[in-house]
């Protein structure tokens, strides 16, 4: 097992800093190409919602991001001190709707659903704890 | 991200999107777009041949510019999707939403036909 600690600033710049440090990651560990892409949407569709609607201060708060690399399993753990939001609890959007009426509201959420195993959710000392498993051979 | 405008011919611009359509990246392609729909163009062929990556946030900026170009009465369609971008098309329901061709040249013949 190989485990990999990483620190972001909520702000959009620091994404793509992660993203290309997690793909260079995975990547070194013979994770698949389509569980890289899972693993990739997860923490930016997680982290995009942290950062624009985790917070109202202006000040600068960091969100851990903690990977695990098992055989079997990615287990991605990110951990913020914004606003109580377990993206479990929210109802994806309707993707039957045609293109006027459409919301992209709960997109993200679906995508990182969809494209991981498993998810999971807690609230511990006033901060949000997300666990997703990504399966490394799919 | 690049967006390189590729050709034009018989009224039709192919646009061609190159590496991550992100959170990131969105706020420069829809301004990239913008500049593009100014020109009036009213068939658009977007080539996601060399998109390696595209969020919610990506697809986003693809819905706004569809719903510009259908208001004008012009139509946009897409070709070249690599599987994991085709995957995220898919869950999303956009599949459904958007013309989507496997080739370039089979998207041509559809706006022009």
């Amino acid at each position: 097992m190989e485990k990999f600690s990483f620190t972001i600033c909520n702000n959009l710049g620091s994404l793509s800093e992660i993203s290309a440090i997690v793909r260079s990651v995975l990547g070194k560990n013979m994770v698949s190409a389509e569980a890289i892409y899972a693993v990739m949407l997860a923490i930016e569709e997680m982290a995009t919602n942290i950062i624009k609607y985790g917070y109202d201060d202006d000040a600068i708060h960091e969100i851990d991001i903690e990977l695990c690399i098992n055989s079997d399993a990615i287990v991605l753990t990110m951990i913020d001190d914004g606003h109580e939001f377990d993206p479990l609890s929210v109802e994806v959007s309707d993707i039957s709707s045609s293109l006027d009426v459409r919301a992209i509201g709960g997109m993200g959420i679906l995508l990182t659903r969809s494209m991981s195993d498993s998810m999971q959710y807690c609230r511990k000392n006033n901060k949000n704890f997300l666990q997703i498993k990504v399966d490394p051979r799919k | 991200m690049n967006i390189t405008q590729q050709q034009q011919q018989n009224g039709i611009i192919t646009l061609n999107i190159a590496g991550r359509l992100d959170a990131v990246t969105a706020l420069d392609a829809e301004k990239e777009f913008e500049k593009i729909l100014q020109e009036g163009s009213e068939q658009l062929l977007v080539d996601l041949g060399e998109l390696d990556y595209i969020s919610s946030a990506g697809l986003r900026v693809l819905l706004v510019v569809a719903k510009k170009i259908q208001q004008n009465g012009g139509k946009v369609v897409l070709a070249e999707l690599t599987p994991n971008v085709k995957e995220v098309f898919e869950i999303s329901g956009f599949s459904s939403i958007f013309k989507i061709f496997d080739s370039r040249e089979e998207a041509a013949v559809f706006l022009e036909g």
